[in-house]
């Protein structure tokens, strides 16, 4: 293990020896801080750990070269993005901005979220979505970043945020309340800390470290066979035969009659978008870099945090666990793709038409969506050569709406 | 990018070879060599061996041939017709069947009246 992957093991023991309550996501949460202008959302009831939490990463890898802002005060555009220089205007006559530490500071933290006005929100979005702020007219470029946000969407004082605005989380974590015996250790760590857990965190990580770091993952490089799985896992949470994305209905009412209702398609109001796969694509080489592999598993086990904030579920009771119910469905039809050959006899069809082979792939797309767009891709191309009538493909034979 | 999509597929069937000899497809499992079944298939004008490995049982194969049930089933388009056929004319069978029984349950009660009444009119006389 390199220098730099020490430092970051580092990190997480120095997590792991403050927080209480939720080390089962601090692996994800420390993954996605190892690529450029990372932001995480941590989601949890109030008094569960959030802003600790928060404090806690933002310490670690920024020290005092932080700035947080809470939803909870009345905040001005001023205070976040810049204001204007009234000396410079007054003498003379010049519009100076005044860029506000927020925009400086290498950590950004948001405290509460979802109580932040919607101006604020705006700025903030337009600052992750290209990397700039704009006041009074001016620009000015931001740098990397490490932006840690919190919020409990239970509170009465909540503003409801445009969902582009949650897609621009990389991910989104829940704690939970703590058990019996996590609190033992909770008093146990206040007294070992005098009550300052925040104000004992180390900067485990400089910030030329961490650059050095973030340019280590970027340049790793995923198998074929990774960034299959990544596509697969986003692709089957996005399908759906009846154009969901396009329609005014949405499921469960659009699922009426399908063929493919007991798919994860038909659980799902709100697909995930395309950066769903860009965000586990980097945690994938994160955790590549990190721990020198990363397998199909550990995929669907950082979806669990990729999707929450990115899709809307039918009857949702417990977004963490029906997500993670999804996933083993997920899981479970990989299992069938492979015990089919899915791929491999694609690959073949790929390389030349074999009529009995087309065969068994119209039974198997018959039972997968993502799977049949691709033969229905290759079905065109046959039509146009003149090995197939178009009566013979799959849409003409089985009309699954 | 198509070249990353080939080489996934590349990647999948080096992971997971199959071969087709002949029309039939075949892969290794368990370190054997098996075909598990071989169907003949018809497509197009020409009769083709077609080897359909681990085919999905069709409905009407499950309840006319008394096939076993998997996880999922085949219906085609014929079949699903077939079958709807059948349940209307099913549903005409079961209205039909309802109109006669209320009838018959009218009947009875209007008989039963009647006996109930003939046999007040005989202890009334009595």
């Amino acid at each position: 293990m390199g220098f730099h992957q020490n430092q970051v093991q580092r990190l997480k023991e120095e997590l792991k020896a403050r927080f209480v309550g939720g080390e089962e996501i601090l692996d994800t949460l420390v993954l996605n801080q190892l690529h450029r202008r990372s932001t995480t959302l941590i989601r949890a009831p109030r008094g569960t750990g959030k802003s600790t939490l928060m404090l806690l990463v933002l310490r670690g890898l920024c020290g005092d070269d932080m700035v947080v802002i809470s939803g909870a005060s009345e905040v001005k555009r001023g205070e976040v993005i810049g204001r204007l220089h009234i000396p410079s205007l007054e003498k003379n006559g010049v519009e100076r901005v005044l860029w506000a530490a927020f925009t400086k500071a290498r950590g950004k933290g948001l405290d509460e979220v979802n109580r932040l006005n919607p101006y604020t929100t705006a700025n903030i979005h337009h600052m992750m979505q290209f990397g700039e702020v704009w006041a009074y007219g001016q620009r000015a470029q931001v740098g990397d970043y490490v932006i840690v946000a919190n919020e409990n969407p239970m509170d009465p004082t909540t503003f409801i945020h445009p969902p582009p605005f949650y897609d621009r989380f990389d991910i989104c974590v829940f704690l939970r309340s703590l058990t019996l015996r996590e609190k033992f250790r909770l008093q146990s760590l206040l007294e070992k800390y005098e009550g300052e857990i925040v104000s004992s965190m180390p900067q485990v990580i400089s910030q030329e470290e961490l650059e050095a770091i973030r340019k280590e993952v970027q340049e790793v490089e995923l198998s074929p066979e990774l960034m299959g799985a990544i596509n697969i896992i986003i692709r089957d949470f996005q399908v759906c035969i009846r154009g969901r994305d396009q329609s005014e209905l949405k499921p469960p009412a659009l699922c009426d009659g399908c063929h493919f209702t007991r798919e994860v398609c038909s659980r799902l109001k709100e697909p995930p978008s395309e950066r769903a796969v860009v965000v586990l694509t980097e945690l994938a080489k994160a955790k590549t870099w990190l721990e020198g592999k990363c397998e199909v598993e550990d995929l669907l086990e950082m979806a669990l945090w990729v999707l929450p904030h990115r899709t809307t579920l039918v009857n949702v009771r417990s977004m963490v666990g029906d997500l993670r119910d999804l996933l083993n469905r997920e899981r479970a039809k990989m299992s069938e793709r492979e015990v089919r050959r899915e791929w491999p006899i694609l690959n073949r069809l790929y390389k030349e038409f074999d009529r009995a082979l087309y065969q068994h792939a119209k039974e198997i797309a018959m039972e997968d969506m993502v799977f049949a767009e691709e033969l229905r891709a290759l079905e065109e191309v046959w039509i146009q050569e003149g090995r197939l009538r178009k009566d013979e493909t799959v849409g003409a034979i089985v009309d699954w709406k | 990018m198509e070249d990353r999509f080939m080489s996934f597929l590349e990647s999948e069937a080096k992971k997971l070879p199959v071969k087709v000899i002949e029309g039939r497809l075949s892969w290794n499992e368990s370190g054997e060599h098996e075909v598990r079944r071989k169907d003949e298939a018809k497509v197009g004008e020409g009769k083709v061996q077609g080897g359909i490995i681990d085919r999905t049982p069709r409905l009407i194969d499950v309840i006319y041939l008394d096939r076993e049930l998997s996880t999922s089933v085949t219906i085609s388009k014929a079949e699903a017709n077939l079958l709807r056929y059948h349940i209307s004319q099913l549903d005409a069978e079961i209205m039909r069947l309802n109109k006669i029984k209320r009838l018959l349950q009218v009947i009875v009660v209007i008989l039963a009246l009647i006996s109930i009444v003939s046999i007040l009119k005989g202890f009334l006389r009595f």
